[in-house]
């Protein structure tokens, strides 16, 4: 496979962006783009200092687009921050927001409108005179390669940051992943030949609402295309949510052929299908499922509802992906879809074929079994990528159960101001990364965490921060919460259980308790719990050790409130 | 044509969000009700076009303050 031309020259004449608002598209072709960059790389030098950092907040559109690469192109560093969401109050947005930019402290931050201007502002007037407004820019293309281009072509040779991904904490930014030149090039390189394959196009035409503050939509969708110099259509993530319609009639508008989607997507539009208005979808080749545990019922489910719509049976295909490697780990070959069967309790160093595990095939056994997962294969590692297992500081054998460890190009030195032995990668090289799962002939599946982790919609929600957040609630009983994920048949994600007694001297109702616990959860987390159950006192079930333990409860939760006789 | 009701309401919800214990009252609001996500909100409204045959947007029900609005919202547009 030869490797992909690097921002090529013939991109620069055609079209590299169409952005969607309302029904309405605006096309740029990659001299208007770059020219853009130039303006706005321009506009931001006489305004920071060469080291600045920047943070870049708004909607997604092309002028967004333009800054983060303008940031790039000056030599400054910067990184996107999720705009506000309208599923939380005010309250406490601005509160986990102050916290995070606190961390972050950034250099300046650039709101691409001004009414984002006036919240940050709001946030924290002492970040008031970091805030610059980005003005509207009147696009004069420039004759010859754009100097931003240039410039952006220069740095992708450097090992020196070029920008910043931050992971998905919960009550804050947690973790940030600096992303050097060489690490998305090679990462590019790697990837992108697999995904044309796929594709079996030279030029990819990518469909995408994924907010840009993630890395499914910052590198799948935006950088690595914008590399390539293949096209992308977008929506803002605000108007996939409340017109999820509008994303299929892009990708028809546009002829798309590749889509990357978080599982509970493909879920959410099988659930959808009876109220979209047909479309035709038959130009996507390679519809991916990435972001949390990819589930083969899900794809098959997408595949189904839709064939009359003209989506490809086997289109739905695995991957594993994370900020730490830039993007992708593996992905699955058209050609070799499977699945894993897995029993619901695996230990971790136990070799699979010691379990009923089995491999499901689109052309075989499609069923799992009664109380199995069916895990979506996530494919075959990347080149350049090396995947092991490991139990404890054992590397386990190929096709036994562990925590997933990587080594290799694209892999990330350490998380930001983190030395590598604080950011879980060994003498030995290894990141570790906590998800468990299983390399069995080739094919990476994984389907477990080693914490306590519960994804919500691609969200990562530690059930240790919303339990002592529910601390606060009055009605409960201190210390009496216990809050875990339960994998969701109908959202294709997992769902937020909180279960917690009541406290018997509290005069709240237990619809009031319920309110509040929902609220909170929901404005401090950004997910809403599923299911919130109050119960009577010492309904839940210690450990030996004394600790509230989350699987005997959860296993007490199912066998009560959701078995078919609850 | 029947208008709708917050009883039509909580059927829908219970639906949507499969949990046939939720109950609703006019001073409640989405955030009060756990599963009703912006996916869920996306369905239900949905589901409110069809069993009201009116049409509404999403966001404009999302801008509600509580579920007594949105019943009188969507009784409005019925008219």
């Amino acid at each position: 496979m030869t490797s992909p031309a690097l921002l090529p020259a013939a991109a620069l004449d055609g079209t590299v962006l169409r952005h969607w608002n309302k029904g309405a598209r605006r096309d740029l072709t990659g001299r208007a783009f770059w020219s853009c960059v130039t303006q706005l790389a321009d506009w931001l030098e006489a305004r920071t200092p060469p080291d600045a950092f920047v943070l870049v907040i708004g909607h997604s559109r092309p002028e967004m687009m333009a800054m983060f690469l303008a940031i790039a192109a000056s030599g400054r560093l910067g990184a996107f921050f999720p705009p506000s969401s309208p599923i939380q109050d005010e309250q406490h947005y601005f509160e986990q927001q102050r916290h995070a930019l606190s961390a972050i402290n950034p250099t300046v931050i650039c709101a691409m409108e001004h009414a984002v201007a006036e919240t940050v502002r709001l946030i924290d007037p002492t970040l008031a005179e970091r805030v610059l407004e980005v003005p509207d820019v009147a696009i004069v293309p420039e004759i010859g390669e754009p100097r931003a281009l240039a410039a952006f072509r220069t740095r992708l040779a450097s090992n020196e940051p070029l920008f910043v991904q931050h992971s998905s904490g919960t009550t804050g930014i947690k973790k940030a992943v600096a992303i050097s030149g060489r690490m998305l090039t090679a990462q590019f390189a790697a990837y992108w030949p697999l995904v044309r394959a796929e594709a079996g196009e030279e030029r990819l035409r990518i469909a995408t609402w994924l907010p840009l503050y993630h890395d499914m939509g910052l590198i799948a969708s935006f950088l690595l295309p914008i590399l390539g110099g293949d096209c992308i259509s977008i929506v803002d993530p605000f108007e996939w949510i409340s017109d999820p319609g509008a994303f299929f009639r892009l990708v028809e508008a546009d002829d798309c052929n590749v889509c990357w989607m978080p599982n509970f997507a493909f879920r959410h539009f099988v659930r959808l299908q009876r109220t979209l208005k047909p479309v035709r979808l038959d130009s996507v080749r390679l519809w991916v499922d990435c972001s949390e545990p990819c589930r083969w019922l899900d794809a098959r489910a997408f595949e189904a509802a839709f064939v009359d719509w003209g989506v490809r049976p086997r289109s739905v295909l695995g991957c594993y992906a994370m900020a730490e490697t830039v993007f992708a780990v593996s992905q699955c070959p058209g050609d070799e879809r499977r699945a894993l069967s897995v029993p619901p309790i695996v230990p971790p160093g136990t070799p699979i074929i010691f379990t009923e595990a089995r491999v499901l095939h689109d052309d075989g056994e499609v069923t799992p079994l009664p109380g199995h997962k069916a895990v979506l294969s996530s494919g075959r590692v990347v080149p350049g990528l090396q995947v092991s297992t490991w139990h404890d500081e054992v590397c386990l054998p190929e096709g036994s159960y562990g925590e997933i460890g990587i080594t290799g190009d694209c892999l990330f030195p350490g998380y930001r101001g983190r030395d590598a032995a604080d950011s879980n990668i060994g003498s030995d090289g290894v990141f570790r990364t906590g998800d468990l799962g299983v390399v069995l002939d080739g094919h990476v599946y994984i389907f477990g965490r080693l914490k306590e982790i519960i994804i919500v919609n691609g969200k990562n929600i530690f059930a240790g921060d919303v339990e002592a957040a529910l601390g606060q609630v009055v009605g409960l009983r201190k210390g009496r919460i216990v809050v875990f994920g339960v994998e969701s048949d109908m959202t294709g994600s997992e769902e937020l259980i909180v279960v917690a007694e009541q406290d018997p001297a509290s005069s709240a109702s237990m619809t009031e308790t319920r309110s509040a616990v929902s609220r909170l959860v929901s404005e401090s987390f950004l997910v809403k719990p599923r299911d919130v159950r109050i119960v009577e006192d010492r309904w839940l079930i210690k450990s030996t050790s004394g600790k509230i333990s989350r699987d005997e409860n959860r296993r007490r939760y199912l066998d009560q409130f959701r078995s078919p006789q609850a | 044509m029947k208008p709708f009701t917050i009883e039509d309401l909580q059927v829908i919800a219970r639906e949507i969000i499969n949990d046939r214990e939720i109950i609703l009252a006019p001073s409640m609001s989405a955030a009060d009700v756990p599963g009703w996500d912006s996916l869920n909100h996306t369905l239900i409204t949905v589901e409110i076009e069809a069993r009201a045959e009116v049409e509404v947007d999403p966001a404009q029900l999302a801008e509600l303050p509580n579920f007594g609005a949105l019943v009188k919202f969507v009784c409005a547009r019925q008219a």
